[in-house]
């Protein structure tokens, strides 16, 4: 366990409003993930788990509670804030890869460089290939994400979510969407990444790639068990 | 199956209701198309109707007879016994000059007095405080145009003794007011004429396009001006069409009995308007016009319902696997197409009425008529249901019939973030553009995301576009050719009228003393009657002057200029040649009225002058001379100036009459190059005005199709700003990518414009040219019109994505990745 915690959620409740009233979605959640951490969050479908993913990215925020990521309070940040922070700080990681299907894979990856002006623009292309080199795809950097197979542009996707070198990696079922044979190839650069320094939380339904993560949080009926 | 229909229904009504902000979108897109047609169908449907029903409400003539020694008015009362004849009305015309004060400029006015203004029967002029109260219905007004009694009659109408009642178009050619003094110079000298009211004349043109006011006076004050009290235009109304001829002959016949010259016999059309000509264009344009706006606003509709259907077909995936076969999805969903129709035909309806009832007050207003209160166009209603219920779902038969047919398995399959994969032939030759910084790239291959799409809204932009410029073009050519036909063949710049015949040789030298005078020169004009070969009677401007003339420069078609060895020469207007048939070799006859003696002329050119309504003939002057029997006597005299521009026009003619009438030639009035060109020119200006006012709104249809566009593209791309906002983009980002898409979109189609506008223009001008001139325009494509319409598309670019744009940057990302 590292020393510093890089996400710190406190007694964080979400409720939505509903035509039947309100539901409350996650009660009551604390969570505390050390940096250099690799968590795999697991539960039954409706059970809050990509709620609680959606708390620590800022892509939600919660009703009551506070959440703390890398040193920054969400709960105060303003959306385009939220955005650019979110851009430095995270790299998001989605089922279905969510590459931008007009841009090459290597200006996908170099998109985030872009939009949290990171890197000077002359150096963005050649980091853009090195992280495209590191996840095996830099002979298809110049095709279109529809000209790829699903576990390229997941792998392209990963590629995405490093460019700003952020120090947490956030995936939603990123493996769900894969054969077994690329999840496999896809949650051992996950273990390359975390084993380099980098904090991985990921949910996922496959309970054997859950069972490989160092750290399994369970959550059910917005709770973690 | 009934059940799973009404199910379905309910489906549709919570669809429409609980996507409340895409069922306006949608709906928005179905109204503008059919705004754009409604508008120009009502416009052209009451502008026709009240048209023709206020012009047969003042009775036209059948006949037109001109007397130009006058008949007195009991022989006129004698034509009522002819057989076949219905109604008679007499006429005195006669022009004069008038001016409101010692200062102003002296200028041509029509004088016409009416034998009884409030017994009028046919070509009726009505006083404009009876003629402005509303109707409640157009038939109730038909025939209560004309007051019959007195009580209904303006209180200055008709106008007393010593009164002038000015028509009302020409109250601006005059600058003049209710209330003012007229000051009319006729044969009876200088006469102060209070003007004490308006009246309203259809039966011929507005006093911009004759060339001078109009006004009315009584017989009593006639005798005062003319001396006398008979009628020179005798109007007759036929008891049907198929008597005119037998009619205007037995009237020719009985005056002619009584010892009357009759110089002229005209057969009318009462159901042509004067003003049919332009109006024939203009109603031509509008049929364009509608055409490719019910083209655009089915390019438009078909974008939004296309979308639509695509949007919805993870949920036709669902209803097939619940069991609804491919009837029950067309069923569905073809009802949800046609309450989208039915709520864009309910919001554009009410606005199309209003706006095309508007446009065709602002058109009817240009020829001087007045529509009959608003209401609803019956067609244009028709025409709007059929468009904005039927046009939607052809445009969305072929989207739904594939959706229909889609298994299930490809329907529920999620590919990710939807919008179009943006796997086609322009995204990859685009993706190997490099170098464009990436919120560009974005925009630019965004662009070409759904190719069946931006073609759509690429034709409906574009045409719009194409419309502007060739429309600039259209004025730019029809300018220039007046330009040339004028300038290049007038080269004088005023016209100055003496009160009396001069003598050549003094007032030539007199106007060329004035230092800024370059040259001067005698030439002759007169109203004239020219028989064809034919047997037909046309009102012609016979026109004559020297053999060595330094103004006049015909434009020949075909034949011969005049000699001055002709002594029976006469050439004609290129408009009589078309329409009446005349051929070089005809023998005409030419009947300068008076007592001048009839003289036949053998056509020995064809030429073409826009001036006088293109009714100006060509003899010599030595002809004329020897006709007239004088020598070295002119009642107009053309000079040109050193300076050519209006200000020195006016002011150098101001000075030359100064110095004429100190030498004693007294001027009667004068014209100036200027106003020439305007007489030309005014009624085309309608024209411009309209399909300028139309051309505006084909691209106010395209920018709306490329907001719709770029709506759509919102709604489909909210998951894909959602990834965006999560990888680190900000509102401003999103906002450059949708403006940029949005502004490469507007580019694109400026370019294809520019392509179209170029036949376009031509097949334009070639139209307005047959129908203005009977020639076609010398072409000049307006360059600055490629300018204009690049600002104006880049503003309607902006424009069209600022709302879209915002929309996409304010949504919240947990929102956008899950939208569905």
């Amino acid at each position: 366990m590292a020393a510093q915690p890089i996400i710190s959620l406190s007694h964080i409740v979400k409720e939505y409003a509903t035509g039947a009233g309100p539901v409350t979605v996650l009660r009551d959640v604390s969570l505390t993930v050390g940096g250099g951490e690799f968590v795999a969050v697991v539960g039954p479908s409706g059970s809050g788990k990509s709620t609680l993913i959606n708390m620590l990215t800022g892509i939600d925020r919660p009703t009551g509670g506070d959440v703390v990521v890398a040193g920054t309070r969400l709960n105060d940040l303003s959306e385009n804030q939220m955005a650019r922070w979110r851009g430095r700080t995270l790299g998001v990681i989605f089922q279905f890869f969510q590459l931008l299907p007009t841009l090459t894979i290597l200006e996908n990856v170099m998109l985030p460089m872009d939009f949290c002006n990171t890197y000077p623009a002359s150096a963005r292309r050649g980091r853009a290939r090195d992280l495209l080199a590191q996840v095996g795809l830099a002979d298809q950097a110049h095709k279109l994400p529809g000209a790829v197979s699903g576990g390229q542009q997941q792998r392209a996707a990963i590629a995405r979510a490093l460019a700003n070198d952020p120090p947490l990696l956030v995936g939603d079922e990123p493996t769900g969407n894969l054969d077994s044979k690329t999840a496999d190839q896809v949650f051992a650069l996950f273990a390359d990444l975390v084993a380099h320094g980098k904090t991985l939380v990921m949910v996922t339904h496959d309970r054997e790639l859950a069972a490989r993560a160092p750290r399994v949080v369970r959550v059910q009926d917005g709770q973690i068990q | 199956m009934i059940h799973a229909l009404r199910t379905l229904r309910i489906k549709t009504c919570r669809d429409l209701w609980g996507n409340r902000s895409r069922t306006l979108l949608v709906a928005l897109s179905v109204a503008i198309g059919v705004l754009g047609v409604g508008m120009i169908i009502a416009t052209w449907d009451i502008l026709t109707h009240d048209l023709a029903r206020r012009y047969a409400a003042i009775q036209p003539a059948h006949v037109e007879i001109s007397v130009p020694q006058g008949v007195t008015l009991d022989d006129l009362a004698g034509l009522e016994t002819l057989p076949g004849v219905a109604a008679v009305q007499g006429r005195a015309v006669f022009t004069g000059r008038g001016r409101l004060t010692e200062d102003t400029a002296w200028q041509t006015v029509e004088i016409i007095a009416l034998p009884d203004g409030n017994a009028q029967t046919v070509n009726v002029v009505a006083p404009v405080a009876a003629y402005s109260k509303p109707s409640a219905h157009p038939s109730a007004a038909v025939g209560a145009v004309m007051p019959t009694s007195a009580q209904d009659a303006s209180p200055n109408w008709p106008p007393a003794r010593g009164q002038v009642i000015v028509e009302r178009a020409s109250l601006a050619e005059l600058g003049a007011a209710t209330g003012d003094t007229l000051y009319v110079d006729t044969a009876g000298g200088v006469v102060a004429l209070p003007i004490v009211g308006l009246a309203h004349q259809q039966d011929d043109v507005v006093a911009a396009v004759k060339g001078n006011p109009v006004a009315f006076v009584s017989l009593d004050t006639m005798v005062r001006l003319q001396g006398h009290d008979r009628v020179n235009t005798i109007y007759l109304r036929a008891e049907g069409a198929a008597q005119r001829n037998d009619v205007a002959e037995a009237a020719r016949d009985r005056l002619e009995r009584a010892g009357y010259t009759v110089s002229r016999v005209t057969l009318r059309d009462p159901a042509a308007h004067p003003a049919q000509d332009v109006l024939d264009v203009l109603l031509l344009v509008m049929g364009i016009l509608g055409a490719l706006s019910l083209a655009l606003s089915g390019f438009l509709v078909t974008n939004t319902i296309s979308a639509l259907v695509t949007q919805q077909i993870r949920q036709i995936g669902v209803m097939k696997a619940l069991g609804a076969d491919t009837w029950i999805v067309l069923r569905a969903y073809g009802l949800t197409v046609l309450a989208y129709g039915l709520l864009g035909t309910l919001i554009a309806a009410p606005l199309a009425s209003r706006t095309g009832y508007r446009l065709a007050a602002f058109l009817a207003g240009q020829i001087n008529l007045d529509l009959f209160p608003y209401r609803l166009s019956p067609t244009a209603l028709a025409v709007m249901a059929g468009v904005g219920l039927g046009v939607p779902l052809v445009a969305a038969g072929k989207p739904l019939w594939q959706g229909a047919r889609i298994t299930v398995r490809q329907a529920i399959a999620d590919y990710g973030l939807g919008g179009g994969s943006g796997d086609n032939v322009m995204s990859r030759v685009l993706a190997k553009v490099q170098g464009l910084p990436r919120v560009w790239a974005l925009a630019l291959r965004n662009a070409v995301r759904v190719p069946d799409r931006l073609a759509l809204t690429l034709i409906t932009l574009g045409l719009g576009g194409a419309t502007f410029i060739a429309v600039l073009s259209t004025d730019s050519s029809f300018s220039r050719t007046v330009d040339n036909l004028m300038e290049g063949q007038y080269g004088m710049d005023a016209l100055i009228a003496f009160g009396q015949e001069q003598r050549i040789s003094r007032v030539a030298p007199l106007a060329e003393a004035h230092g800024e005078v370059a040259h001067a020169e005698a030439w002759y004009f007169s109203q004239a009657s020219m028989k064809l070969a034919s047997g037909q009677e046309v009102l012609v401007l016979a026109q004559a002057g020297p053999a060595d003339t330094q103004f006049y420069h015909p434009n020949l078609q075909a034949g011969r200029w005049l000699d001055p060895a002709d002594s029976n020469a006469i050439v004609v207007n290129r408009k009589w040649a078309t329409q009446e048939g005349v051929q070089l070799g005809d023998t005409v006859t030419l009947d300068l009225g008076g007592d001048l003696p009839l003289t036949e002329g053998v056509v020995v050119g064809i030429n073409q002058d826009l001036v006088q309504k293109q009714t100006g003939v060509f003899v010599s002057f030595e002809a004329l001379d020897r006709l007239l029997k004088r020598t070295d006597r002119t009642i107009t005299l053309e000079v040109a100036y050193t300076r050519h521009d209006a200000e020195a026009q006016t002011r150098i003619t101001g000075e030359v009459v100064a110095m004429l009438e100190a030498g004693g030639a007294e001027v009667f009035s004068t014209q100036i190059l200027g106003q020439l060109k305007r007489q030309v020119t005014s009624f085309y200006r309608i024209l411009v005005v309209f399909l300028l006012v139309m051309s505006g709104l084909t691209a106010l249809v395209g920018g709306i199709g490329l907001m719709g566009m770029m709506s759509i593209n919102v709604l489909e791309r909210s998951k894909e700003i959602g990834v965006m906002r999560a990888i680190g983009a900000d509102a401003r980002a999103i906002v450059t990518i949708f403006w940029g898409e949005s502004v490469v979109v507007a580019l694109l189609s400026f370019i294809l414009a520019v392509l179209l506008s170029v036949p376009l223009a031509h097949l334009l001008t070639r139209a307005v040219g047959m129908a203005f001139i009977q020639t076609p325009l010398d072409f000049a494509y307006a360059i600055a019109g490629i300018g204009y319409w690049l600002a104006l598309v880049l503003v309607i670019g902006t424009a069209a994505s600022i709302l879209p744009a915002l929309n996409a940057a304010g949504l919240s990302v947990r929102e956008s990745l899950s939208y569905e």
